[in-house]
């Protein structure tokens, strides 16, 4: 039947626009944190500006979160992925970019994007100040 | 050999491709222009209203609903066919638990049933948080507009139309936000109790597409085809409202009867009054989602022992501006314009109405209000559903630009309509020729009252003999103008969708002598002098 298929069609072409634009305004957050870490390091030692695995775990993250809002689930899946973060931030790189990202990803989850957007600039400020560490 | 780089390579290219297939793929499936609109609304709904933090708190009422996830559960599996059952719930106001029946509604169209915001209908008992209304509806706002339905109660209410109670509210179920919806009371007998009018139920009738039997859309029946095609919705006796009704549908019949006549019968179980005023509020709220079929109700008055209707699911500008000044939405309507001093009644109150809502700015002061009150719970509102594009089935996620955008498209829509409407009404470009009788040509679409002090009362128009009333300042004759079906169109009192159109008009009058000197032309509708 052409109107229910059409139903499950739009349907699910929104939930996809819709993921795919929180990953795309994840991917634009990571691409500009990963450039201003980047500027602390000789060019020869600077990684690649999108790192796979942040990202599928910054997706991730997000998802859940979106998916999942009942009671406690919501603080739930942020401690586990801030927790994951702080492990894999020891030995994945770029490694001082996972908790950030993580944290990112999370008020993006919870649709509190202005407070995302305050969180990235903040992030994004802090690393271009603390570019001359020599990280 | 391949190094790890390359891979990575590969593989984010291989990404990209299937990201950009699966768009094409969609945007192919539902044509890119509906794929456009779909996308356009889950983005900014996903960008814009996540900016909205911690809103300020309600300053509309909140219905929070308390209703067992398994009845939820059941009746969400079976949409739309689940509508006519209802399941028990709890209302919460200020920790007090009201008993209420809920059940979802809105059969035939799918932004009541589809996505998630659902309309429903809670039926309370007498002592209840929105006493005296027992049955409310609680609907998704339907078509692009979170507040034209509630904004075409208040413009009808205001030029002294009846209408249900409308609220706009936040709404809870179960803890969880489903946002702003229109809540409203269900017509029933109870009409007048509710307002304190009459101590006792009164005849109601509903003229509507038939209750749903089955799991098929029953066809809508030409409601004043037949009594049989309303539905009596009240507990009292219906006898003498059905004998009124019977009559009143064989009033409507299109016969070889004189207009006067059927003016006459029409008068004798209608309040015209009442009527004229519903006629003109439809032009006003510029809509033609009340029709032949659906959308009507009404109501005996005890007191005259005459019908009125009951303004419902108007959704203002329904049709575009530019729309016919003579729009035929039913039957009833058929009969306002064939009779001229009733279709000259309506178009005055068209005009009073128009000039207080747009002239004085009263309609944009309301909206304004409206707007200020429901601004913190469109904020909050991350629930927001409604028809994206032409499609029924299109009921997706909107985001506030959407709302803002189309309450925008209310303002412009209103003020294009009014002005359009108001010149047309206010123009009155005559040519009169003055000889041994007055000869008056316009093609302007509005009548011409002509006014003496010093002449006869007996005057002949077109040859005709004719009567002038009496006035104050003498003797007045009202020019009426003749209406003629559109091109193509069908002239018949059950003919759907039709509209009038005036004739230009040319009229010879002969006031047996010398023309009188203090004859005073005036536009019938405004009565505004013409020069």
């Amino acid at each position: 039947m052409r109107t229910e298929s059409d139903r499950w069609l739009g349907a699910l072409f929104h939930g996809w626009v819709e993921i795919l634009t929180l990953f795309t305004l994840l991917l634009v957050a990571v691409a500009l944190f990963t450039w201003a870490w980047n500027r602390g390091f000789r060019p020869a030692d600077r990684g690649p500006l999108l790192s796979a695995p942040l990202l599928i775990a910054g997706t991730a993250m997000i998802l859940l979160l979106r998916a999942f809002r009942d009671d406690l689930l919501p603080a739930i899946i942020i401690a586990l992925g801030l927790v994951l973060a702080g492990l894999l931030g020891r030995s994945v790189q770029p490694r001082g970019l996972w908790m950030p990202v993580m944290a990112f990803s999370a008020l993006l989850g919870l649709e509190r994007n202005l407070s995302a957007l305050v969180l990235g600039m903040v992030v994004l400020l802090a690393l271009l100040f603390s570019a001359r560490q020599q990280r | 050999m391949k190094g790890p780089a390359s891979t990575l390579a590969v593989l984010r290219i291989a990404f990209v491709a299937l990201v950009s297939l699966s768009l094409l793929g969609f945007a192919i499936a539902l044509g890119p222009s509906r794929a456009a609109r779909i996308a356009g609304a889950a983005a900014t709904s996903v960008l814009v209203d996540g900016f909205a933090e911690e809103p300020a708190d309600h300053r509309i009422p909140v219905i929070d609903l308390r209703i067992a996830q398994e009845s939820l559960d059941s009746l969400n599996a079976d949409l739309p066919w689940s509508g006519g059952a209802n399941k028990r719930a709890k209302l919460i106001e200020h920790d007090v638990e009201h008993k209420v029946r809920f059940r979802y509604r809105g059969l035939y169209t799918p932004s009541h049933f589809l996505g998630g915001k659902k309309s429903f209908r809670l039926s309370m008992k007498r002592s209840n948080p929105w006493a005296p209304y027992r049955k409310v509806n609680v609907i998704n706002p339907k078509a692009h507009n979170l507040v034209n339905n509630h904004m075409a109660a208040w413009v009808a209410g205001s030029m002294g139309v009846p209408v249900p109670m409308d609220e706009l509210v936040f709404t809870r179920i179960n803890g969880r936000d489903i946002g702003v919806m229109e809540l409203f009371e269900q017509v029933d007998g109870d009409f007048e109790r509710n307002r304190h009018l009459w101590a006792k139920a009164v005849p109601v009738y509903k003229g509507d597409f038939p209750s749903v039997e089955g799991r098929a859309l029953p066809k809508g029946r030409t409601l004043w085809a037949d009594a049989a095609h309303w539905e009596y919705s009240s507990n009292a006796d219906s006898a003498l409202a059905h004998d009124k009704l019977v009559r009143l549908v064989a009033a409507l019949r299109m016969d070889t009867m004189p207009i006067a006549a059927h003016r006459d019968s029409i008068a004798a179980l209608i309040d015209v009054d009442a009527w004229l005023r519903y006629e003109a509020a439809l032009l006003v709220i510029n809509t033609t989602h009340i029709d032949q079929y659906h959308n009507q109700w009404l109501v005996l008055n005890p007191r005259t022992g005459r019908f009125y209707p009951v303004l419902w699911d108007a959704l203002m500008l329904f049709a575009p501006p530019g729309e016919p000044l003579y729009y035929v939405n039913d039957a009833m309507s058929w009969w306002t314009m064939r009779i001229p001093e009733w279709r000259l009644q309506r178009d005055r109150y068209v005009h009073a109405a128009m000039h207080r809502l747009h002239r004085k700015g009263e309609f944009a002061r309301q909206l304004d209000d409206v707007i200020e009150r429901i601004r913190p719970s469109v904020l909050a509102d991350r629930n927001k559903f409604g028809n994206v594009t032409l499609e029924p089935a299109d009921v997706h996620r909107v985001s506030l630009l959407h709302v803002i955008g189309s309450i925008a498209g209310l303002r412009s829509g209103t003020t294009a309509h009014w002005e359009q409407t108001l010149h047309r009404l206010e123009r009155a470009e005559v040519e009169v020729t003055r000889g041994a009788a007055l000869r008056i040509r316009t093609g302007s679409e509005v009548p011409i009252r002509l006014q003496w002090s010093d002449g006869p009362q007996q005057v002949l128009v077109n040859g005709v003999a004719e009567t002038a009333a009496s006035t104050a300042n003498g003797w007045s004759i009202v020019l009426h103008r003749t209406l003629r079906v559109k091109d193509g169109g069908k002239d018949h009192p059950l003919a759907d969708k039709q509209s009038f159109v005036v004739a230009p008009l040319d009229a010879t009058i002969d006031f047996g002598g010398a023309i009188p000197a203090s004859l005073v032309l005036t536009n019938a509708v405004t009565d505004e002098p013409i020069e």
